[in-house]
């Protein structure tokens, strides 16, 4: 057996915080050898980022790491920084999870990357500039010599990504160390980025980090299961994936996607009654903002359409899903429809009566039957408040007649129709997890009863456990109370699970609007066919097997949408026509409803 | 940025007519007149100085004489000193208040940064409790009480430094009311700049910079200086104000022929005038001050940077 490339041994890492110690790495040991791809599994809190950390010196200072890391025999934890920074940026290099916030707002790409050059190697300014260009070049950047000279922010997510790709690259370095490479992407870009890095193997030894075993299941050949600072399980991804035998192994397996065909999700969907009566329609929707760019010497105004003429319908009793990337505006719409902005066209029509024309007195009176949840559960309720008082305050508003027992004694059903325990009533919001927020923000949002809920990414930023009884909760409330639900996200698992009816947006307009099976079995748009593919699921050999459609390119600007169909810049199947025509909605054999000419 | 910097200095046109439209009208309200303190003045002679000044006129009509000799450039002749017109006393004392007032700006501007700097290097040591705490005092201790302590302890007690007097800006008399007018802006600097540093020293491109290899000299200064500093320009503005007032106070304190004397002096004698061209002189510095802030700023963060 070679030597080993980097040997953990019994490694810990202590945090000091206000509230005593925290014990965050408890004894981790393996071992990587040239050419392998190693992947470290876990939810947040179960210490695989520390371990990262800590392997490189990079800890926060209030933390304390002991063991033995040794990197070709060298033993390097708690070095020195002097003898650290031989190793780190040449022989190892790591890529961080959220490439906006990794990398140096002020200074431009180009000086970025050549800083690693002249760190590590005596080239001039020239030779390291080439060297940039090269390696920007290999991650696939559009138009490297112009990026070389732009900011991060002026970059796409997933460009920054591939700057912080190719900045790890730079000096071909033996080890890379991905933390979370992808987390921060949307799906089709994440696919690219999966896809690049599958094809980094070739050169380098890699180790990701990483929550989605999903993820993983794509490109490594081991895998470590990390939970509460310890590696509960380590096998070939074959083995971890077919016959694992950990149980929180399983229930992270148990918590992905299922691939597709294989078997339907478990259970009904939420709505199982047949659609009543239509509750909602929205007529070619328009929501335009102004935004001012500079066209050479003048500055002029050009609308940003963010929602570009959609109309659906939701009817009684029904879950419908909006799926869609970063930026197509589906949160846009959630806001119009329950006129918290104003729209620049078209009509909601709520119970037969048009919203938009409405003065802000009477849209109040409205709000009763219209319920919402957020994205951001700890920031979408008031911190000053207490639990408590948070669920109560749509009562006082629209139900002024309850004395204050019929008032506690409502709150309290809610908390118990949430799963929280009377005693939180008086805490602050502060004082719960991320899961527990969530809980609240639904029993404010249903307080009232409302008949239609509309839940703008309400898992998104949960772990995948606490995104699972989130959903369940959701689903009995809708069995128990009959009400209707907009169900917005950008992934296509949950909306898989909880959704009657699915529209998938992209850059402002609807592409397939179809019922879930429908649209999960036979996607008809090549955006959702993409979209679908690119989900990660539990089975290896589907994953394996399983044709990847890989976007190139990413969305463009809203302000500047493509002439004909929005989508044809980024699509496998384009032709003429798709420039010149807006492609309009056909229904197809199967009910689903698709605007594209090749569909 | 060239026309972003025109367009800021267009406002200030309007903002300029705002305040003096204020300060003209305010100062006539505060009783008594220009003329009040000559001693045994009769009555006659009173009469003939105020229509020697126009002072007789209608308020508006003088108000309306006043904006137009000022859009020639006039700044009218000063009611107190009788022979000398207003922009022949500024000329005379701007060199004095610029002298001390840059010297302290500057002295507080980077003597701060140094000192919060160091503070947060040595984040939770006994090297950051002291600057901090000196900080603390520093911003909490007014101008008008400082000064007199400095004076007296190294004018008075020690004997090292002159107590007052300006002397053509010699350097030992600088040294104490430039020490008192810098201090409270050094000591606010301090302290937003440890702030700052410690928030910047925790983002996470600084981690990335470490994983890049980099020695920490050259994280530092390349990666978590320019941010820090950042707030510190944001703070400028607001400093720059307030070294201003400050010194009106220390050139009153230690008896300096700048114009900040000559402002409480015309306050005092209500030379209307005077009051009214020194006022204009601090609002247009202040303006000037603050876009140079903004431009700095935008020069350090390129995500403000106007387009």
């Amino acid at each position: 057996m070679s030597t080993p490339l980097l040997a953990c041994e019994d490694l810990h890492v202590r945090f000091e915080t206000h509230a005593g110690e925290v014990h965050a790495v408890k004894g981790v040991d393996f071992e990587v050898h040239p050419g392998d791809c190693i992947g470290i599994v876990g939810e947040s809190g179960s210490g695989k980022t520390q371990t990262a950390m800590a392997l490189m010196g990079l800890l926060a200072d209030n933390a304390a790491a002991s063991g033995s890391v040794r990197f070709r025999e060298e033993e390097i934890l708690n070095a020195p920084a002097g003898q650290l920074n031989r190793i780190r940026g040449r022989r190892v290099s790591m890529i961080f999870q959220d490439p906006m916030a990794s990398l140096t707002p002020f200074m431009r790409i180009g000086a970025q990357l050549c800083e690693v050059l002249h760190q590590h190697s005596d080239m001039n300014r020239d030779e390291a500039k080439a060297r940039a260009l090269e390696v920007l070049e290999i991650v696939q950047i559009p138009e490297p010599r112009r990026r070389f000279g732009m900011y991060p922010h002026e970059l796409s997510g997933g460009q920054r990504q591939r700057v912080m790709i190719a900045q790890a690259l730079l000096c071909e370095p033996d080890l890379l160390i991905a933390d979370e490479p992808t987390t921060a992407l949307d799906l089709t870009i994440q696919a690219q980025i999966l896809d690049f890095l599958r094809s980094l193997k070739k050169r380098t030894t890699i180790v990701i980090i990483t929550h989605d075993l999903g993820v993983v299941a794509g490109l490594c050949d081991t895998v470590l299961v990390m939970q509460e600072g310890r590696v509960v399980e380590r096998g070939a991804t074959e083995t971890i994936f077919n016959a694992s035998e950990h149980p929180y192994t399983r229930a992270l397996l148990a918590a992905l996607p299922r691939p597709k065909r294989v078997q339907p999700p478990e259970g009904p969907s939420i709505g199982t009654t047949a659609p009543g009566k239509s509750l909602l329609r929205v007529d070619d929707l328009r929501v335009h903002f102004p935004t001012r760019v500079q066209d050479r010497l003048r500055s002029r105004t050009v609308p940003l359409k963010a929602v570009d003429g959609v109309s659906f319908s939701v009817a009684e009793g029904e879950t419908v899903g909006i799926v869609g990337e970063s930026g197509c505006g589906k949160s846009t719409l959630a806001r119009a429809i329950l006129q918290l902005i104003g729209s620049t066209g078209g009509r909601i029509v709520w119970q037969g009566e048009d919203l938009s024309g409405l003065s802000r007195k009477a849209m109040n009176e409205r709000r009763r039957d219209l319920g919402v949840v957020f994205q951001d559960p700890l920031s979408s309720l008031n911190p000053r408040m207490t639990i408590g008082n948070i669920i109560a305050e749509p009562l006082r508003r629209f139900h002024p007649e309850l004395d204050r027992e019929d008032r506690d004694a409502a709150v309290l059903n809610a908390l118990r129709d949430v799963g929280l325990d009377r005693e939180h009533r008086d805490r602050y919001p502060h004082e719960f997890s991320g899961g527990q927020c969530q809980r609240v923000s639904i029993a404010r949002a249903m307080i009232l009863k409302p008949r239609l809920l509309i839940c703008d990414e309400p898992v998104s930023s949960l772990d995948a456990s606490t995104r699972k009884q989130t959903i369940g909760l959701l689903k009995d409330l809708q069995k128990k109370h009959g009400v209707s639900i907009i169900f917005i996200s950008h992934d296509l698992s949950v909306v898989r699970i909880v959704c009657d009816r699915v529209l998938v947006m992209y850059l402002g307009h609807f592409v397939e609007i179809a019922d879930r099976d429908i649209l999960f079995d036979s996607p008809a748009h090549p955006y959702t066919q993409a979209l679908i593919s690119a989900i990660p699921v539990s089975d290896l050999k589907a994953q394996r097997q399983q044709e990847r459609i890989i976007l190139t390119g990413e969305p463009p600007s809203p302000t500047a949408p493509p002439s004909g169909c929005v989508f044809r810049t980024r699509c496998p199947v384009a032709t003429d026509i798709c420039s010149e025509r807006e492609p309009e909605f056909r229904t197809l054999e199967n009910g689903a409803r698709v605007a594209c000419h090749h569909a | 940025m060239l026309n972003y910097a025109l367009r800021r200095l267009l406002v200030a046109v309007p903002t300029l007519f705002v305040i003096i439209t204020l300060a003209f009208f305010l100062i006539r309200i505060a009783p008594g007149g220009p003329f009040d303190l000559i001693p045994d003045l009769d009555p006659a002679a009173a009469e003939n100085l105020r229509k020697a000044y126009d002072l007789d006129k209608p308020l508006l009509e003088q108000y309306g004489n006043y904006l137009w000799r000022l859009a020639n450039g006039d700044l009218g002749p000063s009611l107190a000193y009788r022979d000398r017109n207003v922009a022949e006393l500024i000329a005379e004392g701007f060199p004095v208040s610029a002298q001390l007032g840059l010297t302290a700006m500057v002295l507080g501007l980077f003597g701060g940064m140094l000192c919060g700097i160091v503070a947060a290097l040595r984040k939770n040591s006994a090297v950051d409790f002291t600057v901090m705490a000196i900080a603390m005092a520093g911003v909490g201790i007014p101008t008008f009480v400082t000064a007199p302590l400095l004076t007296l302890f190294f004018g008075l007690y020690l004997g090292w430094l002159p107590l007052s007097g300006w002397n053509n800006g010699q350097f030992a008399h600088i040294i104490l009311p430039v020490v008192a007018l810098a201090l409270p802006t050094l000591a606010g600097i301090t302290r937003i700049t440890r702030g700052s540093m410690l928030e910047s020293l925790g983002a996470d491109y600084v981690r990335t910079a470490r994983a890049k290899g980099l020695p920490e000299w050259k994280v530092i200064s390349r990666h978590v200086l320019r941010p820090a500093c950042m707030p510190v320009v944001s703070y400028l503005g607001p400093a720059i104000a307030g070294a201003m007032t400050g010194s009106v106070v220390i050139e009153t304190i230690f008896g300096l022929p700048g114009i900040g004397r000559a402002f409480v002096e015309g306050a005092l004698n209500r030379d209307y005038s005077l009051i009214l061209g020194i006022v204009i002189v601090y609002a247009t510095l202040i303006i000037l001050l603050n876009l140079l802030a903004d431009i700095i700023y935008g020069y350090l963060d390129p995500r403000v940077r106007p387009r």
